[in-house]
């Protein structure tokens, strides 16, 4: 992680309860950092566990996440998401104090890494348990060599015009060379 | 009424603290992998222009 520029400080929360991404633990956990740390601005992917946590976080604060931005406008004052299934790009915004955001993260280029150990400040945090009700199982993944669709740089589909089952199989090596 | 309940509890539920201009990204770390994710994550809070960017990694026995 220490390779990646652009980061002021690392906070490490170790815990048992926390080896697993469980979004109950983490949004307490992210809420006592708000409210603590004087955060105007939670980001985190739309991702299952983004998708878990936010909501959480945004109940605990009492403010309404913007999810799924594939643009960020005039430094964070608008965000541009996909609605209507992705027919159509809405342009919002949000009068919150503290702005929590899900971004979908093929819409924004990896930043690059650089060499390790520049020097983060590094903190460590407990977990908060208490309050909580849930606990974690087990995660379901399922196996494929494929990219998960909702991090795909490419997503290659095809329907009828493949016209039976035994064609798919040119979708799937086209799959492969782009690297989907 | 409703209006000031609400405002009420957002006071309550946030504090009177001051607010800074820093943004505070979610790592996602599972089976001691850090996500994908994360060099998305930076640009994208890179966007938000902030001079404190912090990271959150979770996990047991984890380090930066």
């Amino acid at each position: 992680m220490q390779k990646y520029p652009g980061i002021s400080k690392i906070i490490v929360a170790t815990d048992p309860v926390l080896q697993n991404p469980y979004g109950e633990f983490m949004s307490k956990l992210a809420q006592k950092l708000v409210t603590s740390g004087g955060y105007d601005k939670v980001i985190a992917a739309s991702s299952g566990f983004g998708k878990d946590v936010m909501p959480r976080l945004g109940g605990l604060l009492d403010v309404q996440a913007v999810t799924d931005i594939i643009e960020i406008v005039d430094g964070g004052a608008k965000f541009k998401r996909p609605v209507y299934a992705g027919n159509a790009i809405a342009t919002v915004s949000t009068s919150d104090t503290i702005k929590l955001l899900t971004v979908r993260p093929t819409n924004f280029e990896k930043a690059e890494q650089g060499e390790a150990g520049n020097g983060y400040s590094v903190e460590s945090v407990d977990a908060i348990t208490d309050g909580v009700k849930g606990s974690w199982k087990q995660n379901i993944v399922s196996k494929s060599d494929m990219a998960d669709l909702g991090s795909a740089k490419y997503v290659v589909s095809g329907g009828r015009g493949l016209k039976n089952g035994e064609n798919f199989e040119m979708l799937y090596n086209l799959a492969e060379v782009m690297g989907s | 009424m409703k209006i000031a309940n609400t405002v009420l509890k957002r006071s309550m539920t946030l504090g009177t603290s001051q607010r800074n201009f820093a943004t505070l990204v979610m790592a996602e770390h599972f089976e001691g992998k850090l996500s994908n994710n994360l060099g998305s994550l930076l640009t994208a809070a890179s966007h938000l222009k902030d001079d404190q960017v912090d990271v959150l990694v979770h996990g047991d026995n984890c380090d930066a």
